[in-house]
């Protein structure tokens, strides 16, 4: 059989709006839908394999929150234990130690005096050193108050009052503030 | 009516197949309904599976936190009990320094030791009601101050001793006030000599104990 060339435009009835749309189904939508249902199927593999990891993460909080239970009241004593070891500590490292005040006031004091009934009071940061002496002896006061003065590193603002009483005898208040006087501490205590 | 109704979609029909009849038009309707289609598709498939996926995924992440962070504490605690075991006399120092309630007993035969072992001589002490310590800032609330006042007969040798012995109690002891002096010179002698005097020494300050709970009912207690 001979094979002939057709040059002819193939006649069809012109397509439908239906046609049309059917062909649209058939063609980009079919594929749209198909790479949506894959996509949606990864994730819902995802999602089950999310599932599975967040189920066994269930599993192990509740063991872990079973065990800080049973934990909870040493938790609680250790606290306490924490709160009372600092607190100690805080408490010793913030007490003034006037030891070293005291030896020195007291190497400054006249071991051969006029001065009767002598007073040191020390309190917070100030001292004060009263007593009393013969009018006569008045310069015991000054040898006393100038001990202090140039001879102590933790007075400062000091302040000299005299006051003379009935019987001729010289009242004196000396007044000072404390300086440089340090704190205890913990670390100096030997076991 | 029917006839109108037909005649308008009639009308319909042939405004779209006059769209479609032409490529451009074609193209542009296709290629609408494929964007409608795709946003759709995205609006609901793709974005409500992948926030459920990526929701979950968030609450896995803070459950692998929160499971972290109670492994870590459990440790934590794991080495607090190893440190406690290997601290236990030390604890049980701590216990004993700063108890749980009042402990003016100690105090007082405390000062009394105190005062024989440096030739003193231990006149009487008070102690006040407890109450919040104002001696020291940001105190834990737990902690009661107990504020007493000890008087002792010294010689002036005995007077740092003395202080320091009882400063470094073992027990938390701040003292805030010390006096001493031989107005009155216990010994009678009278004889000025600062050295030599007998001296009424005063010791005052606050000691503290551990309270959990409330402060006790306020009981004041003297010695003589």
């Amino acid at each position: 059989m001979k094979k002939g060339f057709n040059l002819l435009k193939a006649q069809a009835e012109p397509p439908s709006v239906w046609s049309k749309m059917y062909d649209w189904v058939l063609g980009s939508a079919r594929i749209i839908i198909i790479v949506v249902e894959i996509a949606v199927l990864v994730a819902f593999v995802f999602r089950i394999i999310v599932d599975l990891k967040s189920k066994e993460l269930n599993k192990n909080i509740e063991q872990a929150e079973s065990v800080l239970n049973v934990l909870h009241a040493s938790e609680l004593k250790f606290r306490e234990i924490q709160a009372k070891t600092s607190t100690y500590k805080m408490i010793w490292d913030n007490t003034p130690d006037y030891s070293l005040l005291i030896s020195n006031i007291n190497s400054l004091l006249p071991t051969n005096t006029s001065i009767k009934d002598l007073t040191i009071s020390i309190s917070g940061v100030d001292i004060i050193i009263s007593g009393t002496a013969s009018k006569e002896k008045e310069d015991d006061i000054k040898t006393l108050e100038n001990n202090l003065k140039s001879n102590s590193i933790y007075l400062t603002g000091s302040v000299l009052e005299k006051l003379q009483d009935t019987n001729s005898q010289l009242k004196f208040t000396f007044k000072a503030g404390l300086v440089n006087i340090p704190n205890k501490r913990l670390s100096d205590i030997k076991e | 009516m029917d006839a109108t109704k037909t005649l308008k979609k009639q009308s319909l029909n042939q405004r779209i197949n006059a769209i479609l009849s032409t490529i451009q038009g074609k193209t542009y309707t296709m290629a609408i309904a494929t964007i409608v289609v795709i946003l759709l598709m995205i609006v609901l498939a793709i974005v409500p599976a992948y926030t459920s996926l990526t929701d979950q995924m968030a609450l896995n992440t803070l459950k692998e936190k929160y499971l972290v962070d109670m492994d870590t504490k459990q440790n934590i605690l794991n080495t607090l009990f190893e440190v406690r075991d290997s601290n236990q006399t030390s604890l049980t120092l701590l216990d004993t320094y700063l108890k749980d309630k009042i402990n003016n007993e100690y105090f007082v035969a405390s000062f009394y030791q105190v005062a024989e072992d440096l030739n003193c001589e231990f006149k009487g002490a008070s102690f006040s009601a407890p109450a919040v310590s104002k001696n020291i800032k940001n105190l834990n609330a737990n902690v009661i101050g107990i504020k007493f006042s000890a008087s002792f007969i010294c010689k002036i040798s005995g007077v740092k001793p003395l202080y320091a012995r009882i400063a470094n109690f073992p027990i938390l002891v701040y003292i805030d006030a010390i006096n001493y002096s031989n107005k009155k010179d216990a010994g009678g002698s009278g004889t000025n000599n600062f050295i030599n005097d007998n001296l009424a020494v005063s010791i005052s300050g606050e000691y503290f104990y551990w309270n959990a709970k409330t402060i006790q009912n306020a009981v004041e207690f003297n010695y003589e």
